[in-house]
């Protein structure tokens, strides 16, 4: 039982690992990574080379690096009607456009350049620093359950910077070596980016489409405690987990896959919340280990994986790992894991302490 | 829904609308410091404003003055949320345009955190010690979509009051909302 679901009836993914879900899915199942050195900037003076940036990506003239994203994703919104709203998860936005002549947030460019391209009149942006996915998923199906709309399209997107590389590097938070997240040995993450969409719909309206899962709840919280570091004990997540979960019973969900950054403190917090309302031994995976941390965007990531969870019943083997955090040695593999249950659950932190969680259903 | 208060904030001048204040400073930290002297200011974590910037001493003096303006406590059933196009454009430019000027030889982690635009209301939280969400939206020039959002947020049974942050021009609205109607059976409209 949940307290009111929608349906997933489309989705779609640009990544690390190339345009389109399937690669992601691919890439991540067989446990490879897709980091290569960023040629987009100088990375010399940073921890490391290494990103997942977008095979091929590349700006037209001065437009901005996301347009070819947005562009390959608004052929799976092209048939959904102008009025559909769009949700749009972003930290900073078209932040390669910094100094647009315009002087405009960057934020609100990208909101103005999705709607543009996916042709539709009405939507908004929805940040939450790097739980924004899971926050936009959060706002439409609250959007969707209350009536507003039947329909409505979540998208993210963001990118590979040297502003998103200077200033991760600047806090000591960038990987020198691989991304391991939960991993014993793990020292930092490795930055992507990516771009997707979520169309979510109403039960009434999903009957005119293939679902390919169930959103099933939603829950997000706040840490309040340091503008950075995450409350080390995962209280604050678990109470996020925990209204995501409403009145579903830990044991039927089959899998989570987690923020897991590769950060010391992340990783920690959210094994101890996992722990907490799960005990030691649920199937966690982060992909983050092969596709980097694409900050805003990590949800949809995420979202896309746990569609396919729970379609093949299986997790995909957490790519980066050699040992396994203590606490974790039950929950995560290098091998792709064995499923059960019909939930699966994504869960996003943030700076300033932000969580949001998301449950997702198997098609019946 | 019902503004029981507000409060708004320019420069350093602060202003609340039910309980009538208006307060001056010499800067934001003179602001707090008479903010502070009055009589039935809700308990916060102060620490002379964190490391923010000027959008998150503002919203810190703000949300304290709305809670007090609408005798409201904080509390973790409280969603925070903040609205505006101008996100934290100005902060991404003073961290980048440090970054540069210091020959790209390092950013200044300092900065770097304060160049989200849900970096003010996280501060808001750790200041008055609230668990609820709190989230930015940018929904252009169509100001239904924030009411919107509003009447998402009261959907949620658990969710008591909304503090809601508008930047624009330097300026800040904070107001204190509540569910249902004023005396004359109107809802506050944005």
């Amino acid at each position: 039982m949940t307290d009111g679901r929608c349906a997933v009836i489309g989705a779609e993914l640009v990544c690390a690992c190339g345009f389109g879900k399937e690669a992601c899915i691919r890439e991540l199942y067989a446990g490879r990574d897709a980091f290569v050195p960023v040629d987009r900037f100088d990375t010399e003076r940073f921890p490391t080379k290494l990103a997942g940036t977008v095979p091929g990506l590349r700006a037209k003239g001065d437009s901005p690096l996301c347009l070819p994203m947005l562009e390959f994703l608004a052929q799976s919104v092209a048939g959904l009607p102008e009025s559909t709203p769009v949700l749009i998860a972003s930290t900073v936005g078209e932040i390669d456009r910094l100094y647009n002549p315009m002087r405009r947030c960057t934020l609100n460019l990208l909101r103005e350049d999705t709607l543009k391209l996916f042709r539709k009149s009405r939507g908004r942006i929805v940040s939450a620093a790097c739980a924004s996915t899971n926050a936009a998923v959060d706002r439409a199906r609250r959007m969707i359950l209350s009536g507003i709309s039947e329909t409505v399209i979540v998208a993210a997107c963001d990118l590979v910077s040297e502003f998103a590389f200077s200033g991760f590097a600047s806090i000591g938070a960038m990987s020198d070596g691989m991304a391991r997240p939960y991993d014993r040995n793990r020292s930092g993450l490795l930055l992507g980016e990516a771009a997707g969409i979520l169309v979510l719909a109403s039960e009434k309206a999903a009957v005119r489409h293939e679902v390919s899962a169930w959103i099933a709840g939603s829950g997000m919280s706040g840490d309040a405690v340091h503008i950075t570091a995450p409350r080390p004990d995962g209280a604050e997540l678990e109470t996020a987990i925990r209204k995501a979960l409403g009145a579903v019973p830990p044991e039927e969900v089959g899998a989570i896959i987690g923020h897991g950054t590769g950060t010391k403190y992340n990783d920690e917090m959210e094994i101890n919340a996992i722990r907490r309302v799960f005990g030691g031994s649920i199937p966690l995976a982060s992909a983050k280990g092969a596709c980097g941390h694409t900050l805003g965007a990590s949800g949809m990531i995420q979202a896309i994986l746990a569609l396919e969870a729970l379609r093949r019943k299986t997790l995909f083997p957490q790519t980066g790992l050699i040992t396994p955090e203590p606490g974790a040695e039950r929950m995560v593999s290098r091998k792709e894991q064995n499923i059960s249950g019909n939930f699966a659950l994504s869960l996003n932190s943030g700076f300033g302490g932000l969580n949001a969680a998301v449950l997702l259903e198997a098609r019946s | 829904m019902i503004r029981k208060g507000s409060a708004v904030l320019h420069r350093f001048t602060l202003s609340t609308k039910t309980r009538n204040i208006h307060l001056e400073g010499c800067d934001y930290h003179d602001l707090l410091k008479q903010l502070r002297a009055l009589d039935g200011i809700p308990e916060a974590n102060y620490m002379d404003f964190r490391r923010g910037g000027e959008k998150v001493k503002q919203a810190i003096l703000g949300s304290i003055a709305a809670l007090f303006d609408a005798g409201t406590a904080p509390a973790d059933t409280i969603t925070i949320l903040g609205c505006g196009s101008e996100g934290s454009f100005t902060e991404n430019l003073l961290y980048f345009n440090d970054y540069i000027e210091h020959g790209r030889d390092g950013g200044r982690g300092q900065l770097f955190v304060g160049t989200l635009p849900t970096t003010p209301l996280c501060e808001v939280a750790i200041a008055l010690n609230m668990h609820g969400p709190a989230f930015h939206i940018d929904p252009g020039s169509d100001g239904e979509q924030l009411g919107e959002e509003l009447e998402l947020c009261f959907a949620d049974p658990a969710v008591s009051e909304i503090l809601l942050l508008e930047f624009e021009n330097s300026s800040l609205r904070v107001s204190c909302l509540e569910r249902g109607e004023d005396e004359e059976g109107k809802s506050c409209v944005f």
